[in-house]
């Protein structure tokens, strides 16, 4: 049984200060009215004390997270209470649940949630959840968990940690997307355009699958998906999307100074959810080959078909990505040279303004005769100027 | 019914009862009343309504005016701040209920809530510091009852309040020195969390749950209570209340007992009805109450000087502590318990004839008490005459069932020497009866013409003389005892049987040139009882026999349930004392006190005695036994008593019940009418004993020890089997085999890919194998965790063991995964897909 820690809290103070009051008024005058008074506000306080003590280990506590949500967007975390005792009823325990950045010494501590279990019956559940909003990517702890009770007078508070480690949990905070401009469309399809040729068409027939319709006059009966149109007892056929994505390298640096200031933190966090809403879009379309690489105090970088799966890491990557004042900006080219497919278009979205030309800074790149090559594909952003209004609207 | 509604209507009630409480013990009407309108009104105009309330700013300058007001009443009193008056606790008082007042019309939130609670409850704490009465203990039990559904009411209230939807915000994010519009939306936007509260009909007010649970706390409480009130020890006296003084109704009794009495002051007494005494008498030997055949009498001042209407009493010798230390032999013995309500006198009352050359004195410190030896009478010290004393002593003998109208001698069993030797007539005592027979002179004659010779008429013959020297036998003591007393007998007959004087309270003189007693014997030939006292003194003194005037209580209302006397002022009355000289014939003889009353007993019993509806007398009695029970066990809870009704029983019990727990024969007498009920069918044991507290006491205690066997082997039994299952040594075989699904989930882990709440590990494995397939590089290892997850049920759940070709198979999973999910940093340098750090 874990540990319970009982104390006074203000209200119970005042009532003990009272209390200490009309005993020492009793012994001193040796009043026995006072002696009384004193007996039946010490019942209650007593009371009060062994309620909130009892109370407590009759609970047992699961906390149920979403697997992952977004910076801003509502968080619903759910709770459920088990009153694991045979007899008696557990009344107005309150849970208290820490919610905590992890690694993240630079900012305020944790945040505590609470809800309420007003009444749990004997040997029965009851759910309870409570809402909330996480501004900043990253991965938070939730937990531990804490009971705590000063049913039924508020005098008495008696407060039991619940799983120091075993419940905690930990939740992703994906980086906030938000919406690239008509500008970024235009800007991709002018690439696509310039860079267009027979070969890199993909999909078959007419295009891509994108979905099922009802036939129409006119269609194909070569498009007719015998399958669902059993199912659904009409005809259905398939619709073809003409494939006008291509592919994308997208290569973002997270740099700041060792001291940032507010333009640079909202340059890092811009540059991200610029970086996530490019990602985003183009996994949500699909049909193309996504090359990402970041440059942050880690680096990484890899491809894939644009796919729920890549999305996930990508965002994962940005959300867990952190600014550093070091250059990794050159290696992580380097690193994704091989993995950039010819034609392919790439932006590099930094925090700073860069310049592709700086041969000492990028003397290993342009020593790559494949570097040389895609060089001319490569359209720096820099977030930290109004560059990027143009292509993105942060939500 | 809403909940806030419901805290308000219950603090309004809470606040008025504890002005009420204050009320009583101050004994004023007026401040409850206005505490009743104020919270009537703010109930409805301002909590229901709200069309008025205070503002803060208003309340604060009332709040200051209260204080002033109240600091002022204060300095009226008195200015040393060092001397603790009681009119500085009132003031307080007062002032709680100014500032209740200013806040019950103020809007409430929480806070004001909790001031107005603590504000009654101070209120009660400054009453049950003022208060005497029975019904501050009744109000008191309904003020805990309010006092706490309001303090759950308020617990809801304040819970819900706090809980319901309230934000708990953090700063997630850097602190911003100079405000700039952040190009990053979110920048501005601090983490923030909203509470919740869980709406259950059984918590959201007064429900049945919460009427229960109030019911409970008050049940626990008055228990808790009673143990603390009686159990915690207490010093030697308990002073019922900081008044110096008592007031109102409890105040110190003024009556006819000081040392300098007129005799008209007892028909002022006679009329009032106030409680003076509670008189208990127990058989020596069985502790059972008895009552008396006849009427109580309760002797108190003895007085001998008499002078122009008024007695003085005169202290022949000082008065001195000397008691009984060992009581003496003897049948017949009562033990009479006195419960003496604050007077203005020392006197204390008791029933004679002590049990003994000198009372033996119980439950009280000696050093409160003293003896007058010359006039047999108790006296306490000037300390405790302001407050409710408590005694107990011996009184020795019955004479059918009634006190003896004669002492020393009254008993024959029993240590009649020791009684008579009491008496004996040395030095001191000639002198002491000299002064008996005094009666006054005027101008060096003898006074009381008119008295003299009524007595002479009444009973004739020479007055008996004594010669005034000290150390000599006097010629009356040569007398016989039964001349004496037919000669005091005829006069008190005169008094009380002729039929010329009759009783009255009313003592108008009709001739106020003559002496009180002269006027009331010649012209108007009425009066109470001091007068017939008075006049029959005189009279038995002028024919040379010693007598001194009683005054004390005769009769009383006895109340069967509580088995006790209560004795009025009514009750009080006066009666005479002569003296009769030695029995000749007895050896080693002293005289004897032969008690006479003249009073018209018929005459006077109608004035004591008020008869009442039978109905209203019981209810009357249950008042009287409660007062009682208040007065004797709440207000007057000393060391004493408490030793005497709380620690002694106790002892008394244990020690009775080991002695009966190690005596076989009370064992042998427990089960031997089972035995006879099971085996011989005999039943006539259980028609006279149904039921046996203590065989009931052992039956209860032995099936709770059954029942606390019986837990603690199954709690036993739990922990040996919880600690066999967490010993897993027999059990490594398959603790091995399911640890590879652990190695599965860490790795899986260190991926970001947790088992949710919501999945089973099959579950778990599928996704996490459909989305190692959406990756080109990890499409190889997608069947992977899903055969590793069906070999985890086949072993945790299906019971079987994987036999070595399996095992192997799994272990080449895992070591497949752990190799395509975490390659070496070389390879990923050279651009490896889905790993880093170059």
């Amino acid at each position: 049984m874990k540990r319970r820690h009982l104390h006074f809290c203000r209200e119970g103070l005042y009532f003990v200060v009272i209390m200490a009051f009309i005993v020492g008024g009793a012994i001193m005058r040796q009043i026995n009215l006072l002696m009384l008074l004193f007996g039946l506000m010490a019942g209650p306080l007593l009371f009060n004390l062994f309620s909130v003590y009892l109370m407590l280990p009759r609970l047992q506590l699961r906390r149920r997270l979403p697997d992952m949500v977004a910076a801003g967007d509502p968080l619903v975390v759910e709770l459920t209470a088990t009153n694991i005792f045979a007899r008696g009823a557990a009344w107005a325990v309150v849970v208290d649940d820490r919610v905590e950045r992890v690694g993240d010494h630079s900012y305020a501590a944790a945040i505590t949630s609470s809800v309420m279990f007003t009444h749990v019956p004997a040997g029965d559940s009851r759910k309870l959840s409570y809402r909330g909003v996480l501004t900043r990517r990253g991965r938070y702890r939730f937990g531990p968990l804490g009971l705590s009770t000063r049913f039924p007078l508020g005098l008495v508070r008696c407060y039991m940690p619940y799983g120091e480690n075993s419940g905690d949990q930990e939740l992703l905070v994906l980086p906030r997307v938000g919406e690239l401009t008509h500008r970024w469309t235009k800007m991709r399809e002018e690439a696509y355009q310039r860079t267009r040729s027979p070969h890199q068409r993909r999909g078959m027939l007419e295009g891509d699958f994108h979905n099922l319709r009802p036939w129409r006059t006119g269609d194909s009966r070569r498009w007719i998906h015998w399958r669902t149109t059993a199912r659904q007892g009409e005809l259905m056929v398939r619709q073809f999307e003409q494939q006008l994505q291509r592919d994308l390298a997208l290569i973002v640096e997270l740099w700041q100074p060792a001291q940032p200031n507010a333009h640079q933190t909202d340059s890092v966090e811009l540059a991200v959810s610029f970086a996530a809403s490019i990602c985003t879009e183009m996994c949500r379309r699909g049909g193309c080959q996504l090359v990402f690489g970041l440059s942050a105090t880690q680096q990484q970088f890899y491809s894939g078909p644009a796919s729920l799966a890549l999305q996930e890491d990508a965002l994962t990557t940005l959300a867990l990505a952190e600014a550093t004042p070091k250059d990794h900006l050159p290696q992580v080219m380097i690193g994704c040279l091989d993995l950039i497919p010819q034609g392919t278009q790439i932006v590099l979205v930094s925090t700073r303004p860069v310049d592709l030309n700086d041969q000492q800074r990028f003397a290993t790149f342009w020593q790559d005769s494949r570097g040389r090559s895609l060089a001319g594909r490569v359209l720096p952003i820099d977030a930290s100027s109004g560059e990027l209004q143009h292509y993105f609207q942060p939500t | 019914m809403q909940l806030e509604l419901a805290l308000q209507i219950c603090v309004a009630a809470t606040s008025t009862i504890g002005t009420l409480l204050m009320g009583v013990g101050e004994r004023d009407a007026g401040r409850p009343l206005a505490a009743l309108v104020v919270a009537l009104v703010a109930l409805y105009v301002v909590d229901y309504r709200k069309w008025f309330r205070f503002n803060p700013a208003v309340a604060n300058i009332a709040g200051i005016l209260a204080v002033v007001l109240s600091l002022r009443e204060a300095v009226t009193v008195g200015y040393n701040i060092f001397i603790f008056r009681e009119e500085w606790l009132l003031a307080v008082a007062h002032l709680l209920s100014y500032l209740q007042f200013v806040m019950l019309l103020q809007e409430k939130n929480t806070r004001i809530y909790w001031m107005l609670l603590t504000l009654s409850l101070l209120q009660v704490a400054v009453a049950a510091a003022l208060s005497l009465e029975m019904w501050f203990g009744l109000l008191l039990l309904v003020y805990l009852a309010l006092a706490l559904v309001t303090m759950t009411l308020f617990f809801l209230y304040r819970e819900q309040l706090k809980y319901d939807g309230a934000a708990t915000t953090a700063t997630f994010r850097p602190p911003r020195t100079n405000w700039v519009r952040p190009r990053w939306p979110l920048a501005n936007r601090a983490a923030h969390f909203r509470s919740n509260i869980q709406y259950d009909p059984a918590y959201s007010g007064i429900s049945g749950h919460f009427l229960r649970r109030i019911a409970l706390m008050m049940t626990v409480t008055v228990g808790l209570t009673m143990l603390l009130f009686f159990l915690v020890p207490r010093s030697s006296y308990s002073s019922a209340s900081v008044w110096s003084q008592p007031r109102g109704a409890a105040a110190m009794r003024s009556t006819g007992f000081t040392d300098e009495v007129n005799i008209n002051d007892f028909g002022e007494m006679l009329e009032n009805t106030e409680k003076i005494i509670q008189l208990r008498f127990e058989d020596f030997h069985t502790g059972q109450a008895v009552q008396l055949s006849g009427e109580p009498v309760l002797r108190g001042a003895v007085l001998n000087n008499y002078l122009n209407g008024k007695w003085v009493k005169s202290n022949f010798r000082p008065a001195q502590r000397r008691f009984l230390e060992h009581l003496p032999q003897g049948n017949n013995l009562l033990r009479q318990t006195i419960d003496l309500e604050p007077m203005d006198s020392n006197v204390l009352f008791t029933c004679m004839p002590y049990a003994g050359q000198f009372p033996l004195v119980l439950n009280t410190p000696r050093e409160d008490i003293f003896m007058d030896t010359s006039n047999a009478t108790l006296e306490r010290s000037d300390s405790k005459k302001k407050r409710k004393f408590h005694y107990e002593l011996y009184v020795w003998g019955l004479e059918n069932n009634r006190l003896p109208d004669r002492f020393p001698q009254t008993l024959v069993a029993g240590d009649p020497i020791t009684l008579i030797t009491q008496l004996q007539p040395t030095a001191l005592h000639s002198n002491y009866f000299n002064g008996l027979t005094n009666i006054p002179r005027e101008n060096g004659l003898p006074a009381l013409q008119h008295l003299q010779r009524i007595a002479d008429r009444v009973a004739p013959g020479p007055s008996y003389t004594h010669p005034g020297e000290t150390g000599t036998e006097t010629d009356f003591d040569r007398l016989w005892p039964q001349e004496v007393e037919q000669r005091a007998r005829l006069l008190e007959s005169y008094l009380r049987d002729s039929g010329e004087f009759s009783y009255s309270l009313r003592t108008k003189p009709v001739d106020p040139k003559l002496d009180p007693v002269e006027d009331f014997l010649v012209n108007r030939k009425s009066g109470h009882c001091e007068y017939y006292a008075t006049a029959l003194t005189l009279m038995l003194r002028s024919k040379g026999i010693p007598a001194r005037m009683i005054s004390g209580f005769q009769g009383g209302e006895w109340n069967e349930i509580g088995e006790f006397y209560q004795i009025r002022q009514l009750h009080a009355h006066a009666w005479v004392e002569a003296y009769l000289p030695p029995d000749p014939t007895q050896f080693n003889g002293g005289g004897i006190w032969l008690r006479l009353d003249a009073t018209p007993s018929e005459a006077r019993n109608n004035f004591a005695n008020q008869t009442t509806h039978p109905v209203l007398a019981k209810i009357y009695e249950i008042n009287e036994y409660a007062q009682y029970l208040w007065s004797s066990y709440i207000l007057g809870m000393d060391a004493l008593r408490q030793k005497k009704s709380v620690y002694q029983p106790i002892k008394d019990a244990y020690t009775a019940t080991v002695a009966w727990l190690f005596d076989r024969e009370a064992w042998s007498s427990l089960f031997t009418p089972f035995w006879k009920m099971l085996v011989e069918r005999d039943w006539s044991y259980f028609k006279g004993h149904w039921f046996n507290w203590r065989g009931g006491l052992v039956t209860i205690a032995f099936l709770w020890s059954l029942v606390g066997l019986t837990r603690l082997w199954r709690w036993g039994w739990r922990r040996w089997k919880k600690a066999e299952d967490t010993d897993t040594s027999h059990l490594a075989g398959a603790a091995t085999q399911v640890a590879f699904y652990r190695q599965l989930e860490d790795l899986l882990a260190r991926h970001d890919r947790q088992l949710t709440a919501a999945q089973t590990p099959r579950e778990f494995a599928i996704q996490t194998g459909g989305r190692l397939a959406d990756h080109p590089q990890h499409q190889l290892l997608a069947a992977l965790p899903r055969r590793i997850a069906e070999a985890f049920y086949r072993v945790r759940f299906g019971g079987a063991d994987l036999d070595k070709t399996e095992r192997e198979a799994v272990e080449n999973a895992l070591q497949e995964l752990t190799a395509g999910l975490e390659p070496p940093p070389q390879v990923a340098s050279n651009g490896s897909p889905h790993s880093n750090t170059p």
